[in-house]
This record gives structure tokens, sequence and C-alpha cells, in this order.
């Protein structure tokens, strides 16, 4: 890409980039990329550059040679590799002995007091670090309503009264914390299971009925259902939904929608084995 | 008999009216009347509820309180168990007739009984008046 002659021209009048940027509203950005050739400068700013360098359009976008790339940065000094404590420890003096002469100068300067050569910015002091406090665990909170609520009320079902229970438990019930209310509703739950009290909570299946009709369909099973209000309806399950049968009657061959919510009973009106 | 059993009687009697009739009917939202049904416990119902499901369904509102004193829960461990153990159980319907016999299965609405003759019988939650009671009581 052809460069300008903005930059030369700004430097000549001896202005800063961001000078001409206040004067012109051009973002330094922008004049930026102008000087260096990666965009082409548009008219307007073309205008405001003219008026502000006091330089023709014409001088401004005369083309020049791209300018010099930065000199490049001086090469690092070699340093020697650090020395890694190894096993075996070997003296950080023995392998300043063993290097070539003048890495074994650059290693002597570099020497810090401890022996090892030392890179970058020392590092900074750091306050040691006070040692930790042995874990406490915090004592147990005071008992809850609902906890006594459930010990009086497992008591109550074994049978027992409140000095029964404070005997049970071993405390009388404002003496217990949360701890010893959380273990002495353990202990009536285990008596409860042990008398056969308390039973464990029996889960209701969510659907065996639509397997069971599925069975009494495809087997042609005869059923005589029973609505709440003692109509009675006898057929050959045809299909069904969640909320309704549909039976057909044998001899009539006519179809009846029965809904379940309406149904209080039916049944298979022989043995029905081969459904189960 | 539960109060969610018992409601979903009153429902069906009711020519089978659906959640959304009743909560609209009533001025109680639709998910209370759901969950009053289905819940394992007691149904949190309000009294003032009680009263007005009562007076919808056209039933003394001490009979819905008196269903609340029997949780879904109780029905559903009586029955787990009696299918646990291999022994018979006993429902009372409503209409008095009387079911007696092993468990086949069971579910959320209903439960099969095996008669002595092997046919079985279906019985619904909601039909169920009273459970664990001998044939001879």
């Amino acid at each position: 890409m052809p460069y300008n002659s903005l930059r030369p021209v700004r430097e000549k009048k001896g202005m800063t980039i961001a000078q001409v940027a206040g004067k012109t509203s051009i973002s330094i950005r922008t004049l930026q990329s102008y000087e260096s050739g990666e965009r082409a400068i548009s008219a307007d700013d073309l205008r405001k550059l003219s008026r502000v360098l006091y330089a023709s359009t014409t001088e401004l976008l005369q083309p020049t040679v791209p300018p010099p790339p930065p000199p490049a940065p001086p090469p690092r000094p070699v340093e020697p590799a650090p020395v890694r404590e190894a096993v075996p420890v070997t003296p950080a003096a023995d392998l300043a002995d063993r290097l070539p002469g003048d890495v074994r100068a650059e290693a002597e300067v570099h020497r810090p007091p401890s022996g090892r050569p030392s890179f970058g910015r020392p590092p900074s002091p750091r306050p040691p670090r006070p040692p930790r406090e042995p874990f406490t665990p915090r004592p147990p909170g005071p008992s809850t309503a609902g906890q006594i609520d459930q010990i009086r009320n497992l008591g109550r079902r074994l049978g027992l009264d409140d000095s029964a229970l404070v005997e049970r438990i071993g405390a009388s019930l404002e003496s217990l914390d949360h701890t010893a209310a959380r273990a002495a509703i353990a202990v009536l739950r285990k008596d409860m299971e042990e008398s056969g009290t308390w039973q464990p909570r029996v889960q209701e299946s969510p659907d065996q009925e639509a397997e069971y009709l599925a069975k009494l369909r495809d087997r042609r099973v005869p059923i005589d259902v029973v609505l709440i209000n003692g109509e009675r309806f006898q057929g050959l399950i045809e299909s069904f939904t969640p909320y309704v049968v549909q039976l057909r009657d044998v001899q009539s061959g006519a179809d009846v929608y029965v809904r379940k919510l309406a149904i209080a009973y039916y049944r298979t009106e022989g043995p029905a084995h081969d459904a189960q | 008999m539960t109060l969610s059993d018992l409601l979903t009687y009153l429902r069906a009697r009711k020519a089978g009216v659906y959640y959304s009739d009743v909560a609209g009917a009533l001025g109680i939202p639709t998910l209370r009347i759901v969950r009053a049904e289905r819940t394992h416990t007691v149904p949190n119902l309000t009294p003032d509820e009680l009263g007005r499901l009562a007076e919808y369904f056209e039933v003394p509102v001490e009979e819905l309180r008196q269903a609340q004193r029997q949780t879904r829960h109780d029905l559903t461990t009586y029955l787990g168990t009696q299918e646990r153990a291999g022994a018979p159980a006993y429902l009372r319907l409503l209409g008095g007739i009387a079911v007696a016999g092993p468990v086949v299965w069971r579910d959320r609405h209903a439960v099969a009984v095996q008669q002595p003759d092997q046919s079985v019988f279906v019985v619904y939650r909601s039909s169920v008046e009273a459970w664990g009671e001998t044939k001879d009581e």
C-alpha cells in the first residue's frame, strides 16, 4: 500500500499525533493508521489535516518511502542456566568452578548470598503465616419446637407418658439440645420399629392398572363393571386410556365408553390367572 | 374413607366434574383441589374451604371433617403391609359390599384382590369406605 506524506509533514511542523488529533477531532488510532498506510485518508479528514498542518492535500497524499522499521532491541546477555539443587547436592561454589571462564564470571556476579543464582525481581518478603488454630466443633444449638413435638408424638404412639419418656430418653425435654433431641428421636423410632408400631413408608405404584387392562384386552377376558351409581356393564375391553375404558358387549356388539372416575369396581367374570 | 378419596368420589357422583369446575365454582385454586385429592397426608384445606366443598357437593361438612382423620397413606400402608405379608386384605365398599383376598396389584387409583373362585376384583380407592375389618365384623 502506498504511504502518504502525513507523517513527514506532521514532523516537519513539529506536531505530535496527539496534538493533531486534538485539533482535527480525528482519533489517534485513525491518525496512526493513516500514517502507517493501513487506511486511506478520507476526504473529510484530508480537509481537516490540510487545514491544521497548513499543507495542501496534494502534498499530504504524495507517496513516500515506508518508514524504517523500529530498531531491534539489543540482544539480551546470555545468562547461565539456573543451577538446580539436585541429588546429589552439590555446593553452588563447586558448580561455579566447573563452568567455563566467562560464564563463571557471570555466575560469580549473579550469585546470591544463598549460593543460588537469582532471576527476575527478587521475591517480596512475606510475613510468616500464623499457625492455624486447632479445629473446635461448635457447640450444638438448642432443640427446635418441631423436635420436641416429634418426641412427644413418638412417645404418645409408644404409650409413654411424660415421666416414662424422660426416663427412656435419660433427660428432660427442656434440657435437650439439638443433637441430643435428634438422638432421642432416633432412639424412639428404633423402639417403634422393634415394637411393630412404626411402619416404613409404603410407596404407591403409579399405574399398574394399565398393564392389567392390556392383558385382559389381549386375552379377551370379559369383565363386569359396576359404577358408583349402581349401573352395570359387561363386555370385552376394546381399548382404554388413563381416563376411559371402551367396552364392547359380546352379544349386541354395542360399544360403551366408561369413565374410570365413575367406576366403583370391576371383576373378571371367571378365573383370570392368565391376566394376573 | 379418606378425604382425598372422598373428594374423588364426590366429584364422580356430581356427574364427574373436573378439578377446574370445582375450583371455579368455589373460588379455590385448581391446584389446591388437585393436591387435596392426591396428597398422601391430610389435605391442608382450611375450614372455610371444607365448608364450601361440603356445600358444593351437598354433603354435611362433618362428613368431610370425619374423613380428614385418615390419610391416603393409611390405606396405602395397610394394602402394602398385607401384600408383603401375603395376607388377605379386607375392604368394605360404599353400598355395603365387602371384598377380601390377597392383593394382586395396587396403584394410586385401584387395588386388585383375588377371590376364592380365582376371579379378580378390582376396587377403585374412591369406593373404599373402610378397611382392615374381617368379614365377621
